[in-house]
């Protein structure tokens, strides 16, 4: 089982620095609780390991290859959940899990695989214009799995879904680092906190380590201070 | 999995195939009010190009001018399109001129006549208002100018008559031999149709006045495609774009996916309405040759790279906005100064010749005029070449702005 190791991931805006110094490390079956305030870089953060964004600097190493060069790894390595919808209203579940699978990994997923788990099977011919939050969501991280990836990236995946929803979710990423998968997490949410083995407050474009004992009041003022 | 190419344009193709039918319909109602208008427009210039009214304002008791006006109303061949209105005074006319009832007056200047004698005469003044009744309006200017001269030249005529009549002892007298000598000599001079045949080539690029608005309103359909299409193209969510992006499917790639769709639905509804108003033709008139004409001018293979072109101007407009309000609106305004700059709207001709100009080098403008080209026999090459240009740099800069949006 391999590890991510994160050293010196740097990220500016034009001459806004927002990641400054992000370092930091994951083993197999941990998931790290990215936190912060507001327009701390969460979301620049896990974009950037992801690919959406190109660094400034630093690197992203998964066994040893650095991720940031090498595309094609990470693409199969890293799976990507983005806060808002990766989906087209018009079309069907089915049809956004063509666009990510190949016909065999789709048989695959949806019969006992990780979509059956995720409870996609349910909709598949729900135009995503008639799905609710919690199926959208579903859905995303289902097309997120489809490289059954090694790491998985969420920016706050289970924001504005109900509690059934939400614990469907929280059970699958249990199973996902149980099973020696690496999570990272973007989030402020309890329920997720409780999942992570470690945390990461960024402040000042710095990811410092961070002791969370499920106390949220002192989490919120940390992130004040 | 890597999604490539091909799944993401199956993807949109499957996405615009659930939208073809509303946009079908929306299409179709388009077509059916850009349609309407032509028609109208086309029947409307040539009502007026029918009959256009002429005043002349001036003194008539001199025999003299008396019977040039004589002449252009009956021996003329203007006869047949203006009729002349006389008034004594300028007042009247020009309170029927603001009217909109009269297209213009000449103003017969004060001892016209005699001047006339005198070899040297006023030049006649023509009054007109400012065009705002179609496309009539500029040719009715062309034909009052024409009327000043010719007016002109009749009393010269018949000065010329009567000098010819005293120089052989005729004194002429109002319905006198000399009277019919002096017509009979007028009638010789403006038998002008007799001199010379007029073939009217048209509006603009040697077509009829209906080719002509057939090929313009063709790209202000497609011009206006655009904005119908808006609510379901514009303002795109980048959330997928940056998933794609994740997994190796840069800008470029996305951009060009969504175009080739986007114009497979463009092209699919144009096809589709061009053949229900084919039918609609056929049915209406079933000797007509319109659609034949169509077909074997290559109009409708034409429209594959003109549809092209807009298309992908179109795919650059959605880009640019951030939202589908901003969407329509950003589609609208193109649509609408592109069709008027470009002569979609009302004939490029009648536009001062730097704009002229301007309106012909534009997408549009190089739109119409290909699809002109199919009507009048030409080949057009170098007009495709500059819509593939257009084209070419439509898609880039798309990626281009894609590859911003993705990185916000």
């Amino acid at each position: 089982m391999e590890s991510i190791d994160i050293r010196n991931v740097q990220k500016n805006y034009r001459r806004k620095t927002v990641l400054r110094d992000v370092t930091f490390s994951a083993g197999p079956g941990e998931c790290i609780g990215i936190l912060g305030g507001n327009g701390s870089g969460k979301s620049t953060l896990l974009k950037t390991l992801a690919g959406v964004l190109r660094p400034d600097g630093g690197s992203f190493t998964l066994g040893g290859a650095d991720l940031f060069r090498d595309h094609k790894r990470r693409a199969a390595a890293v799976g990507y959940v983005p806060q808002g919808t990766p989906l087209l209203r018009e079309l069907t579940a089915m049809d956004h899990l063509r666009l990510w699978y190949r016909p065999e990994a789709l048989r695959r997923g949806l019969s006992g695989g990780v979509l059956e788990m995720l409870g996609v099977t349910g909709f598949l011919k729900t135009p995503v214009g008639k799905m609710s939050e919690g199926m959208k969501k579903r859905l995303s991280i289902g097309c997120a799995l489809a490289s059954n990836p090694r790491v998985l990236l969420l920016d706050e995946p289970s924001a504005a879904l109900d509690l059934v929803c939400k614990a469907n979710i929280l059970d699958y990423f249990c199973m996902y680092r149980n099973r020696g998968g690496i999570l990272l997490i973007a989030t402020h949410d309890p329920q997720e906190l409780e999942l992570c083995t470690g945390y990461r407050l960024l402040r000042e474009g710095v990811a410092e380590p961070y002791e969370y004992r499920g106390d949220l009041r002192r989490l919120s003022e940390d992130l004040k201070s | 999995m890597r999604p490539g190419f091909w799944p993401y344009l199956i993807l949109r193709l499957r996405r615009v195939g659930k939208l073809f039918l509303p946009l079908l319909l929306v299409a179709a109602l388009l077509m059916g009010g850009i349609g309407w208008f032509g028609v109208s427009l086309v029947r409307q210039d040539e009502a007026g190009a029918q009959r256009v009214e002429i005043g002349v304002v001036g003194d008539f008791e001199d025999s003299v001018l008396r019977m040039g006006m004589f002449a252009l109303r009956n021996l003329d061949s203007s006869r047949f399109s203006i009729e002349f209105v006389q008034f004594s005074e300028e007042s009247e006319a020009k309170s029927r001129l603001r009217a909109g009832k009269l297209n213009g007056y000449v103003k017969i200047p004060e001892h016209f006549v005699e001047d006339v004698y005198r070899g040297s005469f006023q030049p006649l003044t023509y009054v007109t208002a400012p065009g705002a009744q179609g496309v009539g309006t500029a040719l009715t200017d062309e034909v009052i100018v024409s009327v000043s001269e010719l007016l002109s030249v009749s009393e010269d005529a018949v000065y010329g008559a009567e000098l010819y009549a005293r120089d052989h002892g005729v004194t002429l007298e109002e319905g006198s031999a000399g009277d019919v000598l002096a017509m009979r000599f007028l009638e010789q001079i403006l038998r002008r149709d007799e001199l010379l045949q007029v073939e009217i080539l048209g509006i603009g690029d040697g077509l009829s006045l209906s080719e002509y608005f057939l090929c313009s309103f063709f790209v202000m359909f497609l011009l206006l495609w655009g904005v119908s299409a808006s609510p379901v193209f514009a303002g795109q969510d980048m959330e997928l774009g940056r998933l794609l992006k994740c997994r190796g499917l840069g800008s470029l790639r996305q951009i060009l996916a969504e175009y080739l769709s986007y114009l497979c639905l463009m092209l699919s509804t144009v096809l589709c309405l061009c053949l229900m108003a084919a039918l609609i033709l056929r049915g209406l008139d079933p000797g007509g040759d319109i659609p034949a004409r169509l077909l074997e001018s290559g109009f409708l293979l034409r429209a594959v790279p003109v549809g092209m072109a807009l298309g992908a101007l179109q795919i650059l407009l959605y880009e640019c906005a951030s939202g589908m309000l901003q969407g329509v609106l950003l589609q609208f305004l193109a649509a609408v100064s592109l069709g008027y700059v470009c002569g979609c709207l009302y004939p490029v001709g009648f536009f001062p010749e730097p704009l002229q100009q301007t309106g012909n080098v534009l997408p549009a403008g190089l739109a119409r005029q290909y699809l002109s080209a199919a009507l009048s026999g030409q080949s057009g090459v170098w007009l495709l070449l500059g819509l593939a240009g257009y084209g070419l740099v439509f898609l880039a800069l798309a990626a281009g702005i894609r590859k911003h949006r993705l990185a916000g």
